[in-house]
């Protein structure tokens, strides 16, 4: 019988199909030059809003306004009706939480869509898929009319070529004066602002969040119990504080997770937030002395039993070690205070959270505060006629309603009744409104974060005293408003690298020499070009 | 068949009986030698049963008991089913099942009917477009299309957001059909040749005397497929833009790889009742998941082993 199909026949169309595969993969794309991708534009003008007082406002160096109560008059965001009539606005982002349930089944959501005037269709993506799905949906051409752009060194998809051919310039509708038209976008901090621009335009609406960062939290309940100083001075003293907080017989150490303990060091040291900027020329920190003394810092520490055994060993436990008391410090982003209390205090009797500064590295080395992102992400609008890109602008100004607003309220705790009910004039969640509310408006725009735990209202002055003390002593980035091709394209693949190494030689697996060489073999194969790009992009913007 | 031969007489316990080995001529060792293999095998069943066990408590353990624990628990003090009552409420997850249910019931009978009529006709010689369809088959195992590709071609057919864009694209799997073929082609030709002579068709050829041939292994193909559609996530990821359309799986993925309690730090977090712990819910929604696939597994188990040796021996 006659063999359907040789074996040299297939591999030799095997070859050939493969052969042309590989051909249609060829390309001669170049990135735009590091002066076009980064030229300046006019920023929207600053328009804080003052329509609730309070004694802890807002300032201009970046602490959020705080408020122990919600205000008793609720003030109407949009007193002439809905803003943003017009056709179904899709918008895709990604979600930390759960998805909430459909828009048939939500009270919260359908509300929201009466208060803005349009249907909203969030296409919700879980984070660790989002760049996957937004490099996906930009190659398919079918694009929604708005998107959540992550920064480009988590997102090589977001380069200023595809921002230039697929999305609007929002130049016109927002620069200077123009954001007056949509007030609660005017009222975002300009630092926010600084990353949305591109190519010399406003290609972006900010997702703002505190520069202050997060602090060491801290529990000041099983510290006190020990009779321990919580708040050590230099980093002696915090090394004593640690070695005195931890007693492996009862399950209990001082530190969890190994990134932000590095990270917590290098602020002790004042090292630099990612990149340093002196006269205009960029020193990485993987560069820098501070960084191997760093290392050396981490090494003791976990030499000296103070780190949590499975620390280098797990994902995401921290924040339960800590809420349970396995730990007694740990570095966290700002929001994370208040769900502390939301998910630990009903099982862990007596749970105080204090907060500590980074403790100086010693009398002559002071201490510094790493400055947070001023967005979380972007969202960029896909080109339309000038009348719908008003209305998408008319839509998210609603989504950036401040605090004190009937527009906050809705997206924050839902429909009263169904979503929350009020304590005072303070908004509790039901477990109905838990589940709805989790829609992520605030992966859309959102209003500058504000200081509020209406179920621990006591605790909010010690949120606005830390971000007071902490912009004093901030450390900025001075790369994160610029863009660099070259770091867009390898951050990730070096990033993954050196967490391994840095892991590595902080549990003394992996030698400083080889942290060394690593530094060298970065510097050859993208730090230097990244420098030069950031460099070049610093001159052409500030 | 297997038979039953016996070995060496034993005493014990002052009676002579014959032990018996189920393989002929083997014996069944010394006590310890017993023993130890017992305890390998005891070791082996607790390290499926434990984790499972893990699972199932913790998905109904108390918050105190899950956070005091820092992770899993081995036993719930205080049994509750919080978890479940908080991922069934908001109709999600539900309506997720459903989703799920829907695409691996539509999905496998779709793959089956399609990979049995293939393989069916690449197992007869000279049947139309014999060689190029072989070729194509297997050049799909050797290129897989790649994302971008993929999304274009679902893009292109107007599937986006629509449930088949969940099951044409792995509709057929070429290694499923290759194996099908091969146990096709196993069947005598004599009596493919019979039922010609009494006029069948080839249609009646396929419905009453391949397939009443090929149960064990369509049943296990069929499981095959149904776990592959029950399991998919990635592709609901990438063309089901509405999560009202979500399957299990990838709501499933919402909760296990995001912190299904904590917002990360990134979202100014509203304050609210306290949600069951995240590992509760992750593991409650795992039991969830699993349960549809336990309870068909029963029924095709007998397919598997003679199913899958057809495709170990048949290339």
């Amino acid at each position: 019988m006659k063999t359907p199909l040789t074996r040299r026949g297939f591999l030799a169309a095997a070859a050939g199909t493969g052969a042309g595969l590989a051909l249609t993969g060829c390309g001669d794309f170049e990135p735009r030059p590091a002066r076009l991708a980064n030229a300046k534009a006019e920023l929207p003008a600053y328009v804080p809003y003052r329509g609730v007082p309070t004694d802890m406002p807002a300032t201009a160096d970046g602490v959020s306004a705080g408020h122990r109560h919600f205000p008793r008059e609720v003030v109407a965001a949009f007193p002439d009706g809905p803003p943003a009539e017009g056709p179904g606005i899709k918008i895709m982002n990604l979600i930390f939480n759960p998805v909430p349930p459909p828009v048939d089944g939500n009270a919260m959501w359908q509300a929201l869509n009466e208060y803005v005037g349009c249907d909203l269709g969030f296409e919700i993506t879980p984070v660790g898929d989002y760049p996957q799905k937004f490099a996906v949906t930009l190659a398919g051409g079918d694009l929604p009319d708005a998107m959540l752009m992550l920064p480009p060194d988590q997102n090589s998809a977001a380069t200023p070529d595809m921002l230039d051919a697929l999305f609007e310039d929002l130049t016109p509708h927002l620069s200077g004066d123009n954001v007056r038209d949509y007030p609660f976008l005017a009222n975002i901090p300009t630092d926010s602002w600084l990353p949305c621009v591109r190519n010399g335009g406003i290609y972006a609406l900010p997702m703002p969040r505190p520069v202050s960062s997060g602090p060491t939290f801290t529990r000041l309940d099983l510290l006190r119990k020990k009779g321990l100083d919580p708040d050590p001075k230099t980093w002696r003293e915090f090394f004593r504080l640690c070695k005195d907080a931890t007693d492996p017989g009862a399950h209990q150490y001082a530190l969890g997770d190994p990134t932000t303990t590095w990270n917590l060091l290098m602020q002790m040291m004042g090292a630099p937030n990612w990149w340093r900027e002196e006269n205009g020329r960029f020193t990485h920190y993987y560069e820098t002395e501070e960084c191997r003394q760093a290392l050396d810092a981490g090494l003791q520490l976990t030499r000296a039993g103070v780190v949590h055994p499975d620390a280098f060993s797990v994902v995401g436990k921290f924040k339960d070690w800590f809420g349970n008391g396995q730990i007694v410090m740990h570095p966290d982003g700002p929001a994370a205070w208040n769900d502390f209390y939301t998910v630990y205090e009903p099982v862990a009797e007596g749970l105080d959270i204090g907060y500590q500064m980074p403790p100086d590295w010693d009398a002559a080395t002071p201490a510094g505060q790493w400055q947070g992102r001023a967005n979380f992400a972007t969202l960029i609008v896909k080109k339309a006629p000038e009348a719908r890109i008003k209305q998408i602008l008319r839509a998210m100004n609603a989504l950036a309603a401040p605090f004190g607003t009937d527009g906050y309220l809705l997206r924050k705790y839902g429909v009263r009744g169904p979503d929350h009910t009020l304590e005072g004039t303070d908004p509790i969640l039901t477990p109905q409104g838990t589940a709805e509310v989790t829609l992520p408006t605030t992966f859309a725009t959102d209003s500058p974060f504000t200081l509020y735990y209406p179920q621990k209202p006591e605790i909010v002055p010690g949120q606005y005293a830390f971000q007071k003390e902490a912009v004093k002593k901030l450390i900025p980035n001075p790369a994160e408003a610029l863009y660099s091709a070259t770091d867009a394209e390898m951050s990730k693949l070096f990033g993954l690298r050196f967490e391994s190494l840095r892991k590595g030689v902080m549990q003394g697996r992996n030698s400083r020499g080889e942290w060394d060489d690593a530094v060298r073999e970065w510097r050859r194969e993208a730090g230097d070009k990244m420098r030069a790009e950031y460099e070049l992009a610093w001159e052409t913007r500030y | 068949m297997t038979t039953l031969s016996p070995t060496r007489p034993r005493r014990s316990g002052g009676r002579t009986h014959r032990a018996y080995s189920a393989i002929p001529g083997e014996s069944p060792g010394s006590p310890p030698w017993r023993a130890l293999k017992s305890l390998l095998l005891l070791v082996c069943v607790l390290l499926v049963v434990v984790p499972f066990v893990a699972i199932v408590s913790t998905s109904v353990a108390g918050s105190a008991q899950v956070t005091e624990a820092g992770g899993f628990v081995l036993w719930p003090d205080h049994p509750t089913l919080d978890s479940y009552t908080a991922l069934l409420s908001g109709g999600l997850v539900s309506r997720a099942m459903m989703v799920s249910v829907g695409i691996t019931v539509v999905g496998t009978a779709l793959s089956l009917v399609s990979s049995i009529m293939l393989a069916y006709g690449l197992s007869r010689p000279g049947s139309f477009g014999h060689k190029p369809i072989l070729m194509l088959l297997l050049m799909s195992m050797l290129f897989v299309p790649g994302v971008i590709p993929t999304y274009l071609t679902v893009k292109q057919l107007g599937m986006i957001n629509s449930y088949w864009s969940l099951i044409l694209p792995t509709m057929i799997n070429a290694f499923n059909v290759i194996v099908l073929r091969s146990f096709f082609m196993s069947i005598p030709k004599e009596l493919l040749d019979a039922a010609r002579i009494d006029g069948a068709s080839e249609w009646s050829i396929l419905s009453r005397v391949v397939l009443p041939l090929s149960k064990a292994s369509v049943g296990v193909i069929g499981l095959f497929y149904a776990v592959t559609y029950w399991n998919a996530f990635f592709n609901a990821l990438l063309f089901m833009n509405d999560a009202a359309k979500w399957p299990m799986q990838l709501v499933l993925r919402t909760y296990v790889v995001n912190n299904a309690s904590l917002s990360g730090g990134q979202i100014d977090a509203a304050a609210g009742a306290p949600v069951p712990p995240a590992q509760s819910l992750q593991a409650a929604i795992l039991v969830l998941s699993i349960v549809p696939i336990v309870l068909v597994y029963p029924f095709v188990q007998r397919h598997m082993n003679k199913g899958v040796m057809i495709g170990a021996v048949k290339g």
